[in-house]
């Protein structure tokens, strides 16, 4: 009775040591675990902050872009003056005796092929609507031969148009005439951009627009 | 991050262009003066006018001649050397 009461024990101390020894692997593994955790975690830590300190740089990259192209932009509008001012003194140094206050950085010149075109178009509108001088098509076939006939000056004007009439300087439409408007820094770097400004009715184009209907008739012959 | 990036990128390009185009305002600037002048004075003759020139002391100079020897100093030393 005695040996096996001692046995039961032995049995109960061993599967005690067992238990002891798999809490003994978990703790371990559980170590192991928490080791790899915070290795990760600090590596994970340590990206985060790679990538905010790349996000930030990021930010400011943007801002002193931001910042460039706004000077940059002014700086376009220099070199436009500047270019100007320095046309005006090379043409002051080679005929000093011209007056040269009439040429302003503001004002644009309408060439002559757009303007023979606005002009014709007003004379059809004008002499088609309201006079009936004449059938539509002559207004229609003039006008082609106003387009072919001005096509190459007009694929280089549209190069340049940025416009606006001096109110009554010129109204004759074989004449070139300079226009006034305030260019934008965003129309100095899209010409076709201040062709489109015109053709959705700036207040000076309609102006001159209407000058033209008014004169319409006694120069339709001009061609 | 990467529409940032993105972003960044297409401002990048837009400062590349604007730095091109800095050259381009010059000569538009010049033009329109000769073109205005024309439209004031239809008989002037322009032939002389240059883009590449400056106006120093009422001479038309260009700004990157070199001086005789080989030495480089400013474009006004060129106008009184010459004449």
């Amino acid at each position: 009775m005695y040996i096996s009461g001692l046995t039961r024990v032995e049995d109960q101390n061993r599967v005690m040591h067992q238990s002891l020894v798999s809490v003994e692997e978990t703790l371990k593994n559980t170590q192991k675990e928490l080791t790899t955790s915070r290795e990760e975690y600090s590596a994970l830590e340590e990206s985060y902050s790679k990538l905010e300190s790349e996000l930030n740089s990021l930010r400011i990259g943007c801002n002193e872009k931001d910042e460039e192209i706004l000077k940059l932009e002014d700086a376009a509008f220099d070199c436009y003056e500047d270019g100007f001012e320095n046309a005006l003194q090379q043409i002051c140094a080679l005929h000093p005796d011209f007056d040269l206050s009439g040429a302003d950085s503001s004002m644009r010149v309408l060439l002559e092929s757009f303007c023979s075109i606005l002009y014709s178009i007003g004379v059809i509108l004008h002499c088609q609507v309201s006079t009936n001088l004449f059938p539509l098509w002559i207004g229609v076939v003039y006008l082609i031969f106003v387009i072919i006939f001005f096509a190459d000056k007009m694929l280089h004007t549209f190069s340049i148009f940025k416009i606006y009439v001096i109110p009554g300087l010129r109204v004759n439409p074989n004449q070139p005439c300079l226009v006034r408007r305030k260019l934008t820094a965003w129309e100095l770097r899209n010409p076709w951009r201040q062709f489109v400004t015109i053709l959705s009715g700036q207040q000076l184009l309609s102006l001159r627009l209407s000058k033209l209907l008014r004169r319409s008739a006694p120069n339709w012959s001009r061609s | 991050m990467n529409s940032l990036r993105i972003d960044c990128n297409e401002k990048q390009k837009e400062v590349l262009k604007l730095e091109g185009d800095a050259y381009d305002s010059y000569e538009d600037g010049f033009e329109n003066a000769l073109q205005q002048i024309r439209v004031l004075y239809p008989d002037i003759d322009l032939s002389g006018a240059d883009s590449m020139m400056r106006v120093l002391r009422g001479r038309i100079v260009d700004p990157l001649d070199k001086a005789p020897f080989g030495v480089v100093t400013s474009a006004g030393s060129r106008t009184q050397t010459e004449h």
